[in-house]
């Protein structure tokens, strides 16, 4: 039964495009409570431009994972009333050698579970546009061929010194028009590890190409920890007593050997001694016959069989 | 006539037939491969060698009519019996890590007295080793080094003598029949810090003597018999005193002052103590810095060393009046003080010889009871990688002529143990070769050409001879002592030990670097040593820092220009500090010559070998220091050509353990101005590009397992039994990290299941992706990992099933899982070839599968081979010490409960609940290798065959065919078998062919 769960999970899996227990981020359309998300406001760096929001993909994988999953989360709305907690943390870039700058927000429902162990949920991302500045610092990364860096506090419930980092070639970003996807590994509140990727593939060398419009397509996934599985096995159709340890310390089952795989060796050699016998038999009777007899005509077909049999061997 | 023809065809193909048949069975009969090993086959070409460690302590037996034997404790927790004539190992105990040997007596004349920790009292029998009893004795509050006496009476009257030992302040005193406690005093007091305990035995009094806060001595007295106090006697002293040491001999105590200008000198006699205090500067002494008192045991001397300077000063026991008796300048050891006949005393002082440094020469002086008489005066040489004489020990001896003569046994500087008697070397043992820190394989030379095998072999006769007798053990035709002389050639094998490569590969250079700063290479054949180095752009200066050697780095591996030689470069770190300049030394591996030293001015956190060589076939290497900048070592123009063409997919990665980060860093800009220092190397800038956080409160690495650089992958693909094909996700970035609770870090028990975890990743190193994390709930470390190919492997506790567990995890690439069939990877229809990229986007797949397993490991890896084809073992180092090899294929995370047949024919075994162990799966066979700490697998050139060297006390060599010598015969194949059936064949043929010629001509005449 375990197995069966076990194939289901992977046969969902492999259906999937991301192979992994992951809860997914995806906004059901229904979810009041994310008000923000769509909303465009004005902006602090002027210029007309208005917060853009990320865009998960509108895929419903995250919700066949979900079901196929056992470790994602429950998604009942009355596990939603109880004492969930709205936080947020922020995003920081960093071009090449400067310093971290703020580049958007996290949102995500922090959950709080009856053991004291707190899970993260529907994480959503705000970027704030690139300022002229700043896309002027991305282009001269796509120059160079170097790293766009970004980092979020490894404890997002109570963000302290210490930051998650990772970076990306500028070109990788830019090849693929900003469309960028953070993978979240998630431990309780801590974040132990961000993924950023782009939305293509990105293996050297890589082309000097400029993103055309400035709009940050944002994906975000965030995985939790996956419980090892253990298959205990049955034995159900070779009973114990025929797996015997092997030479090498593998179990091997005693297989039955026939007649002609126990007895062989014994048998070819008689089996010589057999047709030798027969063949100075055979000639004997030849000289005195000193022609053909009755014997030796009989016993040409046999010899020929004899030594065919042996050959095939 | 033509049936005569036809019958004499059919006799013809008839013999022929059956001398083919013959030949087959022949063959058969001679290639019968064996699977396990034989009793004959032990040594053959696997050795075990015993080692002891560095000496600490020594005990000599030498009075009496048995076995003249030395009885040593060592710094690696050993405890032996050598044989004083040879230096053969009578018995030995290692004890556990945490069970250092304090102090080692003699008692009774045949007990040997171990006090381990200030807790353990152990009783050993001399002869044999015996553990006789064991005493546990409350560990008390002090740091101080416990005493241990054995008293020359008996104060329970059981007619064996009794003991003494002193532990933090607590005194107990230990019957010497059975170790039960007679009485046990607490001698503390208000400040009272007691060092030293004395006893007196005509009046059975025992006399504690310690410091009173650091401005007077005190001397407790305590009844023997009773075990209660019955006197204190306190001493003050205007100066205010160093308590680190203080000498205590049967009259007096002495102490330096806390700013090191005087001597202090408290005598104790019948009417109490009497302080008296010394200028140094009196007794001409003129300190060089702090001087410090040497713990050596003289009878009415104390030694000190002032710097450079050793100096030897004698107390005067009634007025404490002190007087220097010898001055001695560099590298001197002085032995503790040996009485001989007549309550007389000797000293031995070992003193390098002025002038004597090129050629080691040493003075071996003994001193009788006062100082100006010499009483025996040697010259001793020692080979130079022996280094400076470090520690000795006296023994005495009566001569021929009824004389008194001395022998000395020493430790040298590499931390060999050497007897010398009348100038020379009786005896040496290699215990450096106990503390291996790091251990690498150097292809030995190509042989001369010229040289025939014939001249190797000695002679076609001899090994025809040689040959006919093992033809004759194997028809069970020969004597006793032909197969005697037929095991003994086997041992003996003359190419076993050649000092040139050999078509399989077996005959290799092993490069262990020792903790002493010594590099050895040892043969693969026999085990002997072909040359030590003991390094010396590692030697510590008198006094000065030490360098502890850190790692082996293959520097230049000759594969075009088989007349170069190969290179090692010896990475050596300050013992204590770690932001202390680091230290390179390269070595010819064929010579054992130090070619040049190297002191960097950056400390090196970590270094690597980068896979680029240079046109000389140099290895490049980067060296990262404590600012996470990176240098480039060898600073040459090429170098940094072949660099800088590769420099953007340079990537390295840095764990701190402490603080729970991993962090990657790519590499930038070239700092310029390092080309004018370019032989420290050039410095590279580099970019922290990511980072990996674990949870301090609930996560801290355990372990991390990376793949071997010089790993070969023989194919991407797997067939499935299904003809379907599985893509190995070989990623040679790909690290594992396994993480526990902080709280389950100690002892087992020390966190309960609910709060216990084993965390598993799988991380891309290049861009810090995970790209797997698996936990394992109620789980507890330490885990052992191993990582190769596709596969991780590791070990830990399961708190819930109170049993070792191993799990497996195997990546799979999915993205690549569109080229599925046999038919398609042929046709070339795949994309098996594309480059691998972290920077493309991945699909991976991880099966993974857990199972019980019997043993705790203390290392784990896996056999490597020249190409990857044959299959893998894993090498478990197991509790008790030996190696254990299990097929990889028991840990395989597809098997299932009831394979298919697809999946029988494809090898997968049914699932079972734990790993079975096999008795023949041990590779050390009836050996242990003691205190086993690391297994070093070599490719042979055989695909078939791994070569296995395992370190630890012991040495063990071996080698294994995970998947049998499916590439090679047997060694006992009889050569000789065959040439004589072949010759006898081609008789036979000869004959009968005669014979029917004949018969032919006789039938023709009828």
């Amino acid at each position: 039964m375990k197995t069966r769960v076990v194939l289901l999970f992977f046969v969902l899996g492999l259906t999937s495009r991301y192979v992994s227990s992951f809860k997914s981020d995806e906004l059901p359309e229904d979810d009041e409570e994310w008000g923000f998300v769509g909303r465009e406001t004005g902006s602090a760096f002027g210029g007309g431009r208005g917060e853009r929001v990320a865009q998960g993909s509108s895929s419903n994988e995250g919700d066949k994972r979900r079901s196929g999953s056992t470790t994602a989360a429950p998604t009942s709305p009355a596990v939603d009333a109880s004492g969930d907690k709205k936080i947020q943390f922020d995003l920081e870039h960093s071009f090449g050698d400067s310093e971290f700058t703020p580049a958007g927000g996290f949102s995500a429902r922090l959950r709080a579970s009856t053991h004291g162990r707190q899970t993260l949920s529907k994480l959503r991302l705000t970027r704030n546009p690139f300022s002229e500045f700043q896309e002027n610092a991305f282009k001269e990364l796509v120059q160079e061929d170097g790293f766009y860096k970004v980092r979020i506090p490894a404890n997002v419930i109570d963000p302290g010194k210490t930051y998650v980092m990772a970076s990306i070639k500028a070109r990788c970003l830019a090849a693929a028009s900003l469309k960028e996807r953070f993978d979240l590994n998630l431990d309780q509140g801590n974040v132990i590890g961000i993924t950023y990727s782009s939305g293509a593939d990105c293996t050297y060398p890589r082309p000097q190409v400029f993103p055309s419009d400035w709009t940050f397509n944002s994906w975000i996934v965030s995985k939790s920890s996956e419980q090892a599985m253990r298959v205990t096995p049955m034995f159900e159709d070779t009973p114990l007593e025929n797996l015997v340890t092997g030479e090498d310390g593998l179990p091997t089952k005693v297989v039955e050997k026939n007649f002609w795989q126990k007895y062989w060796m014994y048998i070819i050699p008689f089996g010589l001694i057999l047709v030798n016998a027969i063949t100075s038999i055979a000639n004997m009777p030849e000289e005195p016959a000193g022609g053909q007899g009755a014997a030796p005509a009989g016993a040409v077909p046999q010899r020929i069989a004899g030594a065919g049999g042996a050959r095939r061997r | 006539m033509a049936h005569h023809r036809q019958s004499l065809n059919l006799q013809q193909q008839q013999q022929q037939l059956l001398l083919l048949l013959a030949f087959v069975f022949v063959l058969g009969f001679l290639t019968s491969s064996c699977h396990a090993l034989y009793e004959d086959q032990v040594g053959v070409w696997d050795w075990h060698q015993q080692y002891i460690g560095r000496v600490k302590h020594a005990v000599f037996q030498t009075q009496g009519s048995g076995r003249k034997r030395v009885v040593v404790a060592t710094e690696q927790n050993a405890l032996a019996s050598l044989n004083l004539r040879t230096g053969e190992i009578y018995w030995r105990h290692v004890l556990g890590e945490s069970d250092p040997i304090d102090v080692l007596e003699l008692a009774s004349g045949k007990y040997v007295m171990t006090l381990s920790g200030g807790t353990n009292v152990r009783a050993w029998h001399l002869p044999d080793g015996v553990l006789i009893w064991e005493a546990a004795i409350p560990s008390s509050k002090g740091s101080n080094p416990p005493r241990l006496v054995a008293l020359p009476v008996d104060i329970d009257y059981d007619k064996i003598n009794d003991l003494l030992v002193l532990s933090g302040s607590v005194l107990t005193a230990l019957s010497g029949q059975d170790g039960t406690t007679i009485w046990k005093v607490d001698i503390s007091g208000k400040d009272v810090d007691i060092r030293d305990v004395i006893v007196a035995t005509e009046e059975l009094k025992a006399y504690g003597v310690g410091f009173i806060g650091d401005s007077g001595f005190t001397v407790i007295e305590i009844d023997l018999q009773a075990g209660t106090i019955t006197d204190r006697k306190t001493a003050m002293t205007s100066e205010t005193l160093s308590v680190t040491e203080l000498l205590v001999s049967k009259q007096f105590a002495v102490a330096l002052d806390s700013k090191g200008t005087h001597l202090v000198t408290v005598s104790i006699n019948a009417n109490g103590l009497t302080v008296l205090e010394t200028a140094l500067s009196s007794l001409s002494l003129n300190a060089v810095g702090l001087p410090k008192l040497l713990p050596t045991k003289l009878d009415g001397a104390i030694s000190l060393a002032l710097g450079d300077l050793t100096a030897i000063v004698a107390v005067d026991p009634t007025s404490g009046e002190l007087r220097t008796v010898e001055t001695l300048v560099g590298a001197v050891a002085v032995s503790d003080s040996l009485s001989v006949a007549n309550s007389k005393h000797s000293v031995a002082i070992i003193q390098l010889l002025e002038g004597g440094h090129s050629q080691n020469t040493f003075s071996l002086h003994v001193h009788g009871e006062d100082w100006t008489e010499v009483v025996q005066k040697e010259t001793v040489k020692l080979p130079s990688h022996r280094g400076h004489v470090q520690k000795v020990f006296l023994n005495a001896y009566l001569r021929t002529d009824r004389t008194h003569g001395f022998r000395a046994l020493v430790v040298g500087e590499d931390d060999s143990l050497l007897l010398l008697q009348q100038g020379e070397i009786v005896w040496t043992r290699e215990d450096e070769l106990a503390s291996i820190v790091d251990a690498k394989s150097a292809e030995l030379p190509l042989e001369r050409d010229g040289v025939s095998v014939a001249e190797v072999e000695h002679d076609l006769a001899e090994w025809l001879k040689g040959h006919f007798l093992k033809l004759k053990a194997t028809l069970f035709l020969a004597s006793a002592d032909e197969i005697a002389a037929v095991q003994e050639s086997r041992l003996n094998q003359a190419d076993k030990t050649k000092l040139t490569r050999d078509h399989n590969g077996f005959r290799k250079l092993l490069l262990v670097l020792t903790k002493s700063g010594k590099l050895l290479a040892l043969h693969t054949g026999d085990g002997r040593i072909v040359w030590s180095l003991l390094i010396p752009g590692f030697r510590a200066p008198h006094g000065g820092p030490q360098v502890c050697p850190e790692k082996l780095l293959l520097w230049q591996v000759p594969h075009q220009h088989a007349e170069e030689r190969p290179e090692v470069l010896v990475l050596g770190k300050s013992c204590s500090t770690s932001d202390f300049p680091a230290v390179l030394s390269w070595v010819d591996a064929y010579k054992g010559i130090e070619l040049h030293t190297m002191k960097l001015s950056y400390p090196v956190t970590h270094a690597f070998g980068l896979p680029l060589t240079d046109s000389s076939e140099q290895r490049l290497h980067l060296f990262v220091d404590d600012q996470a900048q990176a240098h480039l070592l060898p600073g040459s123009e090429e170098s940094l050509d072949l660099f800088l063409k590769q420099k953007d997919n340079a990537y390295f990665y840095e764990v701190d353990r402490t603080k729970g980060i991993i962090e990657g860093y790519g590499i930038k800009g070239l700092v310029e101005s390092s080309r004018q220092t370019s032989s420290e190397g050039y410095l590279f800038e580099t970019e922290k590009l990511w980072s990996v956080v674990f949870p301090e409160e609930t996560e801290s690495i355990a372990t991390v397992a990376t793949r071997r650089p010089d790993e070969v992958v023989h194919t991407q693909a797997k067939v499935l039994g299904n003809r379907e094909v599985l893509f190995k996700y070989l990623n040679k970035n790909m690290i594992f990290v396994a993480t526990v609770t902080p709280k389950s870090v100690g002892l087992l028990g020390a966190a309960s299941p609910e709060d216990s975890t084993v965390v598993a990743y799988l991380i891309d190193t290049v861009t810090g992706r995970i790209l797997h994390r698996v936990t394992h709930p109620s789980m507890q470390g330490p885990v052992h990992a191993v990582l190769s190919e596709n596969w991780v492997v590791y070990h830990y506790f399961n708190l819930r099933n109170h049993r070792y567990e191993m799990s497996v995890l195997e990546t799979y690439d999915q993205s690549r899982v569109g080229d599925k069939g046999v038919m398609q990877l042929m046709l070339g229809r795949h994309n098996a070839s594309a480059p691998l990229s972290s920077y493309s986007s991945s699909n991976v797949e991880v099966k993974g599968q857990s199972y019980f397993f019997t043993y705790t490991v203390k290392t784990l890896t896996v056999t490597t081979t020249a190409r990857g084809i044959t299959s893998k073992q894993l090498l478990l180092g197991t509790v008790t010490d030996q190696v254990l090899a299990l097929d990889k294929r028991l840990l395989d995370p597809r098997r299932s409960a009831t394979p298919t047949p697809s999946e029988r024919e494809e090898g997968i075994l049914p699932l079972t609940d734990a790993i079975p162990i096999s008795p023949q799966g041990y590779l050390t066979n009836g050996y242990q290798v003691e205190g086993l700490r690391g297994i070093l697998t070599i490719p042979a050139r055989l695909e078939s065959t791994c070569l296995v060297f395992a370190y630890g006390l012991d040495l063990f060599y071996t080698r294994t065919a995970p998947s049998r010598t499916y590439d090679s015969l047997t060694e006992d194949f009889s050569y000789a078998l065959l040439l004589m059936t072949i010759v006898a064949l081609l008789i036979a043929i000869a004959v009968t062919y005669v014979l029917a010629e004949r018969k032919e001509l006789a039938e023709k005449w009828k």
